[in-house]
């Protein structure tokens, strides 16, 4: 038998360890910043020169924005039917639009991907028993849904993350539970069985770890979803009421204007597309971002 | 270097749709510590059943009907009871095909075998367990041990990745090391190098290696011994050399006779497919595909024959045509 000697003669080369920027940190930086300053403008919206968001001057109602006729700089971006400032508004609008798509996207995100990792793992009693229940949630409208919620439970931001949560979690489960079947399947999951890892320890930090992208990518995507779930609700009277700002609830406000103030309506929906937009682009950057297969040396 | 594994009597079944099928049947095997047993057969022989279910890594409608796999003495493994995990990891390691997906991909190295060995070995101080990760992989024919471990899987080449996925099986230096076609996805330089690793490892050591493989020939260079299955059952087993050279079953010859040659000459597959074995299934597993087969070869129990010099072959004609490499199936000298 030839001896290990051989082997070691001829090492082939081992490319040098990380040290460098993964690629990708650059459109992180790209999206996520943008995402932060305007994170931080909303948060620091009390500490600005604005005006009160809630401050009726129904003799002011109505103004365009500063660049057309009848415009001034005391409203840049206009006022709404009641007279009240739209810059103030979405940037006071901003805070709980934040915080809704942010704890409404983890309420549905952790128990959904959780259940699609037991569903997939163990499969058999337990996956039955979930996929039925994913199943018949995404049977049942949305809306109708949240209107006996509501309607049963009260108006409150607790129910409407509850609400937004219900929506969420089934998707999460889904396709978490798909990934994980063929994950379940792969030589080194075995592997670490025969080595005797536990269980537990094989769904949280190896498992997880390779789902992370996907539960990122999905998360992305419904955060999208939940803000304009939220507005779907709030134009129902079903979400944000007043004194309550948010974003959803001011563009149902301005929709009854929009033939003769558009910009009631359109600077909130333009605020919601541009973090939608950055919130699923930060996203997609993060996935190559994450993934050590991507990286660049 | 006492006996490290035993099967004994093994039988393992599947409940499917069409009854019950037999995946192995009663098979016995010892690996002693130090030695390198072969077990060689087709696809769907059983050969991967009869060692996943020393680790329990059964799927969910196979279980084992009856006998007994021993670890070290101790039972892990019989009709309706399963104690796998205390070997698991411990005492026997395992290894399988496709280097390239056996490890975790976002995990460099180091870690993974890290975390085999604090789950196996907790009383370990983080010095003896790096020493020992160190060592292992020096052992495994890296000299680069640093960079090696730091890592991840994608950046080593396929051979690396099947001598690292190597080194976690026996970083805790288990007493049976199993693996499982585990050179199959690689190309020949880099099958030499691990075949010579398992060697190595195994030769004075008291660690027995399994060696699971379809390829006869690369089981010849390294086994002590071989097994060869066919449809659930070991038709012969004997030491290398004579499996290899003095062939006593029709199936063993037909399985040399299949390699192809220098001299160009046609390369002589074996008819048919192997059969789905049932319960009420008679005679011989080879017989219909048999060139030798007679008519008491499709009734009854085939007896399992002790040649002279230790082989054995489950074959009724296993005395017979003892003639080495001149040998030719009776039907064909008529």
């Amino acid at each position: 038998m030839t001896t290990i000697n051989t082997i070691q003669k001829s090492p082939r080369p081992v490319r040098k360890p990380p040290a460098v920027r993964a690629r990708g940190t650059g459109s992180v930086l790209a999206f996520g910043l943008p995402l932060a300053v305007i994170g931080l403008i909303c948060l620091a919206a009390p500490l600005l020169p604005l005006p009160d968001p809630a401050l009726q001057t129904l003799g002011d109602a109505l103004q365009p924005p500063v660049w057309m006729d009848g415009g001034n700089w005391s409203h840049p971006l206009g006022t709404d039917h009641l007279g009240r400032d739209v810059l103030s508004r979405i940037v006071h609008g901003g805070q709980l639009t934040f915080v809704i798509a942010i704890v409404g996207m983890l309420a549905g995100a952790i128990p959904g991907t959780l259940a699609g990792l037991v569903s997939g793992f163990y499969r058999g009693a337990a996956d039955a028993v979930i996929s039925r229940f994913v199943e018949a949630q995404l049977a049942l409208p949305f809306i109708l849904l949240a209107i006996a919620i509501i309607a049963s439970r009260g108006r409150s931001l607790a129910v409407l993350i509850l609400v937004l949560a219900l929506i969420g979690w089934a998707q999460y489960a889904r396709v978490v539970r798909a990934e994980t079947l063929s994950l379940r399947e792969r030589p080194f999951v075995l592997g670490l069985r025969c080595a005797g890892v536990p269980t537990l320890r094989i769904l949280l930090r190896h498992m997880l770890p390779n789902l992370a992208g996907t539960v990122l990518v999905l998360t992305t995507l419904q955060i999208g979803t939940v803000i304009l779930a939220e507005s779907a609700l709030s134009f129902l009277g079903l979400g944000v009421v007043s004194p309550q700002i948010s974003w959803g609830a001011m563009l149902a406000d301005g929709r009854d204007q929009l033939s003769h103030a558009w910009w009631v309506a359109a600077f909130p929906g333009l605020a919601i597309t541009i973090v939608v937009l950055l919130v699923n682009l930060l996203g997609d950057a993060m996935r190559s971002w994450l993934d050590p297969k991507k990286r660049r040396y | 270097m006492g006996t490290v594994l035993e099967l004994r009597n093994l039988t393992i079944e599947a409940a499917t749709a069409r009854g019950t099928q037999v995946l192995v049947d009663a098979v016995d095997l010892t690996l002693e510590g130090g030695e390198i047993l072969g077990l060689i057969g087709e696809s769907g022989s059983g050969k991967t059943t009869t060692v996943r279910s020393v680790l329990g890594l059964l799927d969910r409608n196979v279980s084992v009907a009856s006998g007994e796999v021993v670890v070290l003495g101790e039972q892990v493994q019989a009709p309706g009871r399963q104690n796998v995990d205390r070997v698991r990891g411990r005492h026997v390691g395992m290894v399988f095909q496709g280097a390239s997906s056996s490890l975790n991909p976002l995990m460099r190295v180091r870690r993974q075998l890290r975390e085999v060995v604090r789950t196996h070995l907790p009383k370990l101080s983080a010095e003896e367990r790096d020493a020992r990760i160190a060592h292992v992989i020096s052992r495994m024919g890296f000299t680069e041990v640093d960079r090696v471990l730091d890592s991840f899987p994608h950046q080593l080449s396929g051979g690396m990745r099947q001598r690292i996925a190597i080194a976690l099986a026996v970083v805790t230096e288990p007493e049976v090391l199993i693996t499982d076609e585990c050179t199959s996805a690689l190309d020949v330089t880099t099958q030499a190098e691990v075949v010579d690793l398992l060697g190595s490892l195994t030769a004075g050591s008291g660690m027995g290696t399994v060696f699971v493989t379809h390829d006869l020939m690369l089981a010849s260079e390294i086994c002590d011994r071989i097994a060869v299955m066919y449809a659930g059952q070991i038709v012969e087993m004997g030491t290398a050399k004579d499996v290899v050279h003095r062939p006593r079953h029709p199936y063993t010859r037909a399985l040399l006779a299949a390699i192809p040659s220098w001299d160009g000459g046609e390369i002589k597959a074996i008819d048919g497919a192997a059969p789905r074995i049932t319960e009420d299934w008679t005679g011989c597993r080879f017989a219909p595909r048999c060139p030798r087969a007679e008519q008491i070869c499709t009734t009854g129990q085939v007896p399992w024959v002790e040649v002279p010099g230790g082989d054995h072959a489950r074959c009724h004609f296993a005395l017979e045509n003892d003639r080495g490499e001149a040998f030719l199936p009776a039907s064909s000298q008529a």
